[in-house]
């Protein structure tokens, strides 16, 4: 009876544990029409679109705070010094087009999530959808990348500095990032649909160009903020000012 | 029953949580709820444990205060104040449902970094153990067991609060403990562990890294035995050197030295013309950490003596542990432990012959984690503590499940 309950209290956890993370995201994704692209999809039947039009903006966040780094462990007591001394978070936001037709080629070179300083560098990375992201360890100590998110569940194990792994991303939606050994590590992967997204300036503003006229939903992510979507018309030749607040 | 029912209660209704927390957009801060200015930094944060237990009582863990790892519900508690990343203020506090005190003060400490640089910085305040390598593995969400090893638990015949008249009492200590089934717990109390990382103690210690050698020294108030032993006027020294050559190796060397004794009137037990500053617990230890992709593998050992009026040989164990985790996936581990404590001979004056003075004893612990988010963890172990054949009770075993929730 007892290993009944038991088993049914493993049963519970891993029901919920796939109920979890990056729900909420994928739903904005979903809700935009979007659909998962399956593992087999060739990617590079993708064609690029005519880039004609410009979204501008800037993004306004009025709290800081809080990061993608797992929860303190206690006080762990021990001589911690240099694990409180990682670097800044940045925190600056992610501005992209929820969904734009057409398939698109891979980046000719790829994407890099450094372990740098006992940090993840950058924070933030979006990605387009098939992309293969680096690991470098760029640290004299080990660091054990993973990942829980439903998005794409891995754990690269421990590596010294110098080596590096990857891993390739075919399912659209946020990927959460931390290191196994460092808990204040953190880092988020977005997996997006077009390559039509960047990185907001330290001053908040953004551009996006060569975005193929149509309409759009365009959304703001920022990690503490969530996401916020607008809808525009791009034309041909024209500027479209977008700005977004958290 | 009625505890395992508490217990796996708790459990399912701490697992969902934990999974729902993980839907909400805004992540959780390094140390929980955070509020920053330009200077300052506060948090809180800590960990929530629920257990449940199938089969033997696990009494055999329990620390002096009966607080245990395997107790249905334990929390810790985490306040923590920064000044820039010169200061920094902790107070931890453990609830413990079955402990003789539920909440305790388990910890407060201030941190002074770089005087005057990353060399040298100071901590001083109810401190943790900085003996060997386990201190940090003391939290449940990086124990990957939920046992602690017998050198940092096990309580010996050996009483901190009254001392035997003699050897012969002693032993006879040891014999009642051979009858008392498993449940042991009320020989064992007030019994001495050999270093004790349940109960911080009151001190001040200089810690720092030079190239690839961490050092730390520190003078306290108890012995690493016997955090209370403060009412003997004595102060412990301990220091801790550690190397790490290369990514993915440790290994250190510690040492404690400190008069042991405390209770309220143990002077009628002493030699004569001795005090209870003159009974010193004496420890060296190696411990030693090694990892490559997926496995980490730790080890420690130990060797204490404790100064006693015994007539032949010396009062002393050594102890001895190696534990292994392995993932198998990014959400499933296994893990295990293998543990032993070798007790020194000492004359029985009933049979003039040697006997050791407490038995021998093995532990072995097995487990599987399953990662329910990054942090929170279910655990399901095995462990099964086995006595040397002069004991009636040849092994205690039980099952045992854990999910360790920080926040």
């Amino acid at each position: 009876m007892k290993i009944v309950i038991l088993v049914f209290g493993f049963a519970t956890a891993l029901i919920f544990t796939l109920l979890g993370e990056d729900v909420k995201f994928f739903q904005i994704m979903s809700d935009a029409g979007l659909v998962k692209y399956s593992e087999s999809e060739s990617i590079e039947n993708r064609a690029a679109l005519p880039a004609e039009g410009k979204i501008t903006g800037k993004v306004f966040v009025s709290k800081s705070g809080g990061t993608a780094a797992r929860s303190a462990k206690g006080l762990y007591g021990k001589s911690s010094s240099r694990l409180t001394k990682s670097a800044g978070i940045d925190q600056r936001a992610i501005v992209f087009i929820v969904k734009a037709p057409g398939k698109y080629p891979l980046p000719q070179s790829r994407p890099v999530m450094r372990q740098k300083n006992i940090a993840i560098v950058p924070h933030v990375l979006p990605v387009l959808l098939g992309t293969t992201v680096d690991f470098p360890n760029e640290d004299e100590i080990y660091h054990n990348i993973f990942s829980l998110s439903d998005t794409k569940t891995f754990d690269l194990g421990r590596y010294s500095k110098g080596k590096s792994k990857s891993v390739t991303f075919n399912t659209l939606g946020t990927v959460k990032v931390f290191c196994d050994i460092h808990s204040q590590m953190g880092g988020v992967i977005l997996v997006l649909q077009n390559p039509y997204f960047t990185t907001v300036g330290i001053d908040g503003s953004y551009s996006i160009s060569g975005v193929p006229p149509g309409n759009y939903e365009v959304a703001a992510w920022q990690e503490n903020g969530g996401s916020k979507i607008q809808k525009i018309t791009v034309r041909s030749g024209e500027q479209v000012d977008l700005d977004f607040s958290f | 029953m009625k505890k395992t029912l508490t217990g796996l209660l708790l459990i399912l209704t701490l697992a969902p949580c934990e999974s729902l927390w993980a839907q909400e957009e805004s992540l959780p801060d390094e140390f929980g709820e955070m509020t920053e200015t330009s200077d300052n930094t506060t948090g809180i944060g800590g960990i929530v444990d629920a257990a449940t237990t199938f089969g033997n009582k696990p009494h055999l863990n329990a620390n002096t205060l009966n607080d245990n790892n395997f107790n249905n519900i334990r929390a810790l508690l985490n306040f923590r104040f920064q000044h820039k990343e010169k200061l920094r203020a902790d107070v931890e506090v453990l609830f413990d449902d079955a402990s003789k005190e539920k909440v305790r003060l388990q910890g407060a400490f201030i941190t002074i970094f770089d005087v005057p640089n990353e060399k040298i910085n100071f901590m001083v305040g109810k401190i943790p153990n900085l003996f060997g390598n386990f201190g940090k593995r003391e939290f449940s969400d990086v124990n990957p067991l939920i046992g602690q090893p017998l050198m940092r638990q096990y309580r010996t015949s050996l009483d901190w609060n009254n001392l035997w008249n003699n050897q012969e009492q002693l032993i006879l200590k040891e014999k009642r403990k051979a009858h008392k089934g498993n449940l042991p717990v009320d020989v064992l109390a007030g019994a001495t562990p050999t270093v004790y990382d349940a109960r911080w103690d009151f001190g001040i210690e200089l810690f720092g890294n030079i190239s690839f050698v961490d050092y730390q020294i520190a003078v306290t108030e108890g012995s690493i035995s016997n955090p209370d032993a403060n009412q003997n006027k004595g102060k412990q020294f301990l220091g801790r050197l550690g190397f790490a050559p290369v990514a993915g190796l440790k290994f250190g060397f510690s040492g404690a030295s400190n008069p042991y004794l405390s209770g309220a009137d143990p002077q009628r037990l002493l030699e004569e013309g001795k005090g209870k500053g003159e009974y010193r617990q004496m420890a060296y230890g190696a411990d030693l950490e090694a990892s490559y992709r997926y496995l980490i593998v730790f080890s420690e050992f130990v060797k204490s003596t404790w100064d006693a009026s015994v007539d032949e040989g010396e009062l002393s164990n050594w102890s001895w542990y190696v534990d292994a985790k392995y993932k198998l996936h990014p959400k499933l581990y296994v893990a295990a432990r293998y543990d032993m404590m070798n007790f020194s001979k000492i004359k029985d004056p009933a049979t003039a012959s040697n006997e050791s003075w407490d038995f021998d004893v093995k532990r072995y612990e097995v487990g599987l984690g399953f990662r329910i988010t990054a942090d929170a963890t279910l655990k399901l172990v095995e462990q099964w503590t086995v006595f040397d054949e002069k004991s009636n009770i040849k092994s205690v075993r039980f099952t045992a499940a854990q999910l360790s929730v920080p926040f």
